[in-house]
């Protein structure tokens, strides 16, 4: 087995769940997600580059798979148009009671653009500023503020208001502006 | 009750990890790496195109000798038209080509070309050049590596110069992009050696190569990086036989045809003398016995009412279906079917495909899935070629539809729905086609 394709499976089989439960926030279906986390690995890996450890990799892939969504999974309407026909649940049931509270966020999410939803993930899950979510998404970082001001204030519309820890992340990212955080947060009128 | 976006999104990513999930992901590795090698092999290719086109940039990708003048002859055309003060035609009407100078850095260089070996008389002579190193392992000349200065085609007959033509690169610049000089398309005219001088006011029709047998050679002047001065790299012959459309051309057809059949017959003799391997249907497997398969495809067999001609191109439809009254998802090839024929077991034909695009198909207890279905009634290659060679010798041949599918989920009959990432190649029912 060829040193990449070692470096392959340990991928997938240490951090293979983590992956499609990054791409799962992005595209809000598990089937789908899976199939993007592979069209992910395949671009990432079949680049070549030689001497990345895992860790390094797996930056590459949730790149891969930031940009493979929004470039337009060919394969989301399609699924999204057959899905009932399988009628499984994409989320697995569990005992601790925050499955209600996981299906409403879900449904918040699946009401924000590919840009807003990407923002939101890439601030609030995976803990970039707004200059590297700006990086990230090739935007300028007065878009990526645009983005993460409607997409949380579209949430809020429909979760409630956000708790004092996401404020604070809020803030954080965009404290270069506080006449923003009025709007962002839409608890506060200017 | 208030909502923290960051542990709710983390409790969210997490509620897809399951034994599943992670079985589904380990069990599509072996896919991901098929997948992966065949655009690693596909990259490599690339590269090698690119290199081509490198090697095409010190050189140039394409020029048409014409008899007749463009109507605005390109200003990098020599010699007469005073832009290089450097190079100068070599070539003497009726007389030898001069012979190749005794120069070890040009042996370093190989100036390869692609000339038609036919051409009607009065039409152009496509021609694409470049240039190789012979002496290290990457062959391809790039740009930077040398610069190019002029290339010069003899056409000889009997040996001696009939016609000529020297394209000089000027205004060069060391900033210049290769694409700059990149001359694809641009037309230049032959100076035929019995027609004067002054090419600019003779008859067009008397520039032309008359019908007859010709070679070219070629002599391309580069300025290497390494400092040395310039090089004058030397390639062909290549053969040229202008035809005459009133009569050469049919007899030259026909031998040309009755040569690329008997080559097709002595592939195929072989193919078929060796014993099947590989997986359908590469090129060489046999055909593998029926099974219990939950995709189907109809062929619908007025595809074979017809002779066809060796070489020809099918385009069709071809109908998938779930099979044994299952529900089946699976992703697949936007490119749809292939047409694999097959002779005596053997799968003889089978057009190459890249099968990277897929879209995912939902195929339930009603109706069907039209895919396209194209191919060609051409002999197949091991290793695989992305342009088929030869048509199939005459003779009778059952050809398939087939398609690869990566299957996502099976909900038996009963109800039962199954996860399942198997790679399954669906195969038609037979049609017997004869080729002519």
């Amino acid at each position: 087995m060829a040193a990449w394709e070692q470096s392959l499976d340990d991928l997938v089989r240490t951090r293979g769940t983590a992956l499609v439960g990054y791409a799962y926030l992005l595209c809000g279906d598990r089937r789908e997600a899976e199939d993007l986390v592979q069209d992910a690995l395949v671009k990432t890996f079949s680049r070549g580059r030689g001497g990345l450890q895992a860790t390094s990799l797996e930056g590459y892939v949730r790149r891969a798979i930031l940009t493979t969504y929004l470039d337009g999974f060919r394969r989301r309407r399609r699924w999204a148009a057959v899905r009932h026909l399988v009628g499984s649940e994409d989320r697995a049931a569990s005992a601790d009671g925050g499955t209600a509270d996981r299906v409403d966020v879900a449904a918040a999410l699946a009401e924000l653009s590919p840009r807003e939803r990407a923002c939101v993930v890439l601030r609030f899950y995976e803990d970039l500023t707004v200059a590297g979510i700006a990086e990230a998404l090739a935007l300028s970082q007065g878009a990526v503020k645009r983005y993460l001001s409607d997409g949380v204030h579209r949430m809020e519309g429909l979760l409630g208001p956000m708790a004092a820890a996401t404020d604070r992340a809020l803030t954080d990212a965009v404290s270069d502006d506080t006449e923003d955080i009025a709007v962002l947060t839409g608890r506060r009128t200017r | 009750m208030s909502v923290d976006l960051e542990q709710s999104l983390a409790q969210l990513a997490g509620s897809v990890h399951d034994d599943a999930a992670a079985e589904r992901m380990s069990g599509q590795v072996r896919h991901m790496v098929t997948r992966i090698r065949r655009r690693r092999a596909a990259r490599h290719a690339g590269q090698g195109v690119l290199g081509v086109g490198a090697a095409a940039a010190v050189a140039f990708g394409g020029v048409q000798l014409a008899g007749r003048p463009p109507a605005a002859p390109p200003a990098t055309q020599g010699p007469t038209d005073g832009t290089s003060t450097t190079a100068t035609s070599t070539a003497v009407c009726g007389e030898a080509p001069p012979a190749p100078a005794d120069d070890p850095r040009a042996a370093a260089y190989l100036l390869n070309a692609v000339v038609p070996r036919e051409v009607p008389y009065g039409e152009a002579v496509p021609v694409s050049t470049s240039v190789q190193r012979t002496t290290e392992g990457s062959p391809a000349v790039t740009w930077g590596e040398a610069t190019p200065l002029s290339l010069e085609l003899m056409v000889l007959q009997d040996g001696v110069v009939v016609a000529t033509t020297l394209v000089v690169f000027a205004d060069l610049q060391p900033d210049m992009s290769p694409e700059d000089v990149l001359l694809t398309g641009e037309q230049y005219y032959l100076s035929v050696c019995d027609a004067g001088e002054d090419r600019e006011a003779r008859d067009p029709a008397e520039s032309t190569l008359a019908p007859g047998d010709y070679t070219i050679i070629a002599t391309e002047r580069l300025l290497p990086a390494d400092g040395g001065g310039e090089v004058a790299v030397k390639g062909g012959p290549w053969d040229l036989t202008v035809t005459d459309p009133d009569t050469a051309a049919p007899d030259s057809e026909e031998l040309t045809g009755d040569a690329e059949r008997a080559v097709a017959a002595a592939e195929l003799a072989a193919l078929l003398a060796r014993s099947p391997s590989g997986t359908f249907p590469s090129c060489g497997s046999a055909v593998p016995t029926d099974d219990d398969a939950p995709l189907a495809l109809d062929l619908d067999p007025a595809l074979g009412a017809r002779p066809v001609a060796p070489g020809a191109r099918i385009g069709a439809s071809v109908d998938l279906r779930a099979t044994g009254g299952r529900q089946v998802m699976a992703n697949v090839p936007t490119t749809g079917a292939v047409l694999v024929v097959v002779k005596d077991g053997v799968v003889v034909g089978k057009d190459f495909r890249d099968p990277e695009d897929v879209s995912m198909l939902s195929l339930g207890t009603e109706g069907s899935v039209q895919l396209g279905l194209t191919g060609s009634l051409s002999l197949c290659t091991e290793p695989v070629q992305e342009t088929p060679t030869h048509g199939l010798p005459a003779g009778t041949y059952e050809v398939y539809a087939v398609v690869d599918v990566m299957l996502k989920e099976i909900v038996e009959a009963d109800g039962e729905a199954v996860s399942n990432s198997d790679l399954l190649t669906v195969r038609s029912n037979a049609v017997t086609v004869t080729v002519e």
